[in-house]
């Protein structure tokens, strides 16, 4: 079986640093994996990377995609291959209303995979089964994209998003930060949907708390850009208990206790 | 050219005409013209602008040919069109209470209509372009409005051009209460390589209680030179909502006077340029709130590639003890090339005390972020570019309320980022 995605051995520069320092990781089918770490450590670095992001420059390793290069796809050809980024900090777009964003995201995946594009009606309807799980409400629909959206709004946005436009594989991150602990059930329900055996998930955050929602199969120490230890759920807990200072890289990482 | 030279060539080229008033009108204007000149970079109001590429056609004067005109922009409108500055088509069944015909048959039939209003806006008068427009226009379009009259259809004034100079002489007269929605299109013919100028002239006298709407649309062809002035007198509660799509021209000026001279008088001036290659396209704006109780919008934005250049000048002055003002401007360009360019002037001259009154003007980029957001979500980079470049006017487009013309806008509009 192919896996969901392999990185090996993974370098990367952000403004000439380099920040990703030979990363190794490998996400099977229908496995959820969480990365824990300190701040700065390069997670939004990896998340970026993983989407083609301009300025984060990969200077060797390999990233492979369900067996494909991932670095041969542009940033848009990577979404309709199936891959969702759930931004740390989701972007305020001005003048471009959510309905128009979300109908044009849906319609232009579709477009790419070779599928039928939704009409107005047929669209509606299915974001309005979006809205109502994940309790989103028209006024926020009618707004420009995450104009005006509270921190939580603006999340649970993101995952309504996801919910949409149904990734093969999904990169979250701190997706629960800033989330009030109902929202925090709602976007964990929401996730949980898309769980699906040919569907894979990497959640980045900083809370075990949103792991207790959303269980994952590996957790992650992601520490001085490099996989510091990788273990099961347990993981999160003792991490939650010690903190970061065993991986602690001087300037950045929080003291342990 | 030398002021001799100049007399020598409006001599002959100023059109005869048997009415005194209209003779005395059209020499003194071929005078303040001939003693001026063109206005140079020294003129602070040109500052940006530079009129020497038009200077070579000014007395090139077009004789008119016979075009077929593309079909009307709008369904069931009361249309006129002009060829080469030259009326071709009118509409025969019009409303009551209202005089929409052009303006050298006007002059030839009923000229006393005109007499005290045609060239009769102070502010202009003496600027040299309206100037040399009075001095050799041929025609326009004339429309008066008796008081009440409320035309519910469309006006659509199409002006086509292909060669030569024209100087288009509009006039609006909209007695009190009276209202209309007017479009004035100008459009180059299909050959793309006519070289041309345009510097028409529309002047608007809206009464006491009269609602006007204006919607200009420039698409004039990209060799050319489109110089417009439209200058507005508003009595009472007189209002005026001014749209202004500049797309075409390599020259263009669009200068607008407006003059709030009775309590309750409201303009509100909008406008979107879109200009790529080497266009150029200034925006002159001189609000002016001689009474109190008045107030002005501007809103100007617009999106620059290549080489363009574009220039916007707006100035609200306030008169001595006009109180209880609102004057609002605002100007945002968006810079798609490091080598476009933009010069944004925003101006206040207030002589009053209880004013409120704003003006900014911002000019930036493309946001990169935008952009990263929506290609991962599957939207390819043109598309992307092109819902962020939307997003940036739709405020602006959205000063229009008519749903039929803000449809033709955004066609146009799509049209041009499509491109
Ligand atoms: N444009 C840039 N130029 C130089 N350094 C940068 C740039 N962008 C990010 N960095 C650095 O890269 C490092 C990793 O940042 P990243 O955002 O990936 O961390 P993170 O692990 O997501 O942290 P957090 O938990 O705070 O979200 C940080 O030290 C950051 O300052
Ligand atoms: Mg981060």
């Amino acid at each position: 079986m192919t896996n969901m995605l392999e990185i090996k051995d993974l370098h990367a520069e952000v403004g000439g640093t380099e920040i990703l320092k030979g990363l190794n990781l490998t996400i099977g089918e229908g496995e959820v994996h969480a990365i824990m770490g300190p701040n700065g450590a390069g997670k939004s670095t990896l998340s970026y990377v993983l989407s083609g992001r301009d300025g984060y420059e990969v200077t060797s390793g390999s990233i492979s995609y369900r067996g494909q290069d991932l670095f041969e796809l542009a940033i848009e050809e990577r979404a309709a291959a199936g891959i969702f980024l759930g931004f740390q900090y989701p972007v305020e777009l001005p003048g471009v209303s959510s309905t128009t964003f979300l109908k044009t995201a849906l319609n232009a995946i579709l477009r790419q995979r070779g599928e039928d594009e939704l009409d107005a009606m047929q669209f509606m309807k299915r974001l309005r089964t979006h809205t109502k799980a994940l309790n989103i409400s028209d006024d926020m629909l009618r707004r420009g994209v995450n104009v005006g959206f509270s921190g939580g709004e603006k999340k649970r946005n993101e995952i309504l998003q996801m919910a949409l436009l149904e990734p093969s594989f999904a990169v979250l991150d701190e997706t629960d930060s800033g989330l009030d602990i109902d929202a925090l059930k709602v976007v964990a329900e929401g996730v949980n949907a898309l769980r699906a055996p040919d569907r894979s998930i990497l959640v980045i955050t900083h809370y075990q708390r949103l792991l207790d929602y959303i269980v994952p199969d590996f957790v992650h120490v992601l520490a001085n850009g490099k996989i510091a230890r990788s273990g099961g759920k347990e993981l999160a807990l003792e991490l939650e208990e010690n903190g970061y200072g065993e991986y602690a890289s001087g300037t950045s990482g929080i003291e342990a206790a | 050219m030398t002021s001799e030279n100049y007399q020598a060539q409006l001599a002959e080229n100023v059109p005869q005409t048997d009415l005194p008033w209209l003779a005395d009108m059209r020499q003194g204007a071929a005078d303040r013209f001939a003693s001026t000149g063109l206005p140079d970079r020294k003129v602070e109001a040109w500052r940006y602008t530079n009129l020497k590429p038009i200077r070579a056609h000014l007395f090139d004067l077009s004789l008119g040919q016979s075009v077929n005109p593309p079909p009307a922009l709008l369904a069931d409108s009361l249309r006129l069109v002009f060829a080469d500055g030259q009326l071709v088509s009118c509409p025969d069944n019009l409303p009551a209470g209202v005089r929409l015909d052009g303006m050298a048959r006007t002059l030839a039939e009923d000229p006393g209509v005109l007499n005290g209003h045609l060239h009769g806006i102070q502010a202009i008068r003496d600027l040299p372009l309206p100037a040399l427009n009075n001095a050799l226009s041929r025609d326009g379009y004339v429309l008066i409005l008796e008081p009440g009259v409320k035309v519910a259809e469309p006006i659509e004034i199409l002006f086509l051009s292909a060669t030569g100079a024209t100087y288009p002489r509009n006039l609006i007269l909209a007695g009190a209460g009276a209202q209309a929605s007017i479009v004035e299109h100008y459009l180059g013919t299909d050959d793309c390589d006519g070289d041309y100028l345009v510097n028409s002239v529309t002047e608007v006298y809206a009464a006491t209680g009269a609602r006007l709407k204006r919607y200009k649309i420039q698409q004039d062809n990209p060799a050319t030179s489109h110089i417009a002035t439209l200058a507005g007198q508003l009595a009472a509660d007189a209002v005026l909502e001014n749209f202004d799509l500049n797309l075409g021209a390599k020259l263009a000026r669009s200068e607008i006077h407006m003059a709030l001279q009775g309590k309750g008088a409201d303009v509100s001036l909008s406008g979107v340029y879109l200009l790529r290659d080497k266009q150029h396209c200034d925006n002159a704006i001189l609000m002016d709130h001689v009474v109190g109780g008045t107030n002005s919008h501007q809103d100007y934005r617009g999106i620059l590639d290549d080489k363009a250049h574009g220039v916007f000048q707006g100035k609200i002055t306030v008169q001595p003890d006009a109180q209880g003002i609102e004057g609002h401007q605002l100007n945002r360009t968006l810079l798609l090339s490091d080598r476009a360019e933009m010069d944004s002037k925003p101006e206040l001259e207030i002589r009053a005390d209880d004013v409120k009154c704003s003006h900014g003007a911002t000019i930036g980029e493309l946001d990169e972020t935008g952009l990263f957001y929506l290609r991962t979500r599957g939207i390819p980079e043109a598309e992307a570019r092109q819902l962020l470049m939307t997003a940036f006017i739709v405020e602006t487009l959205g000063h229009i309320d008519d749903d039929a013309i803000r449809g033709v806008m955004d066609a146009l509009v799509s049209d041009w980022m499509a491109a």
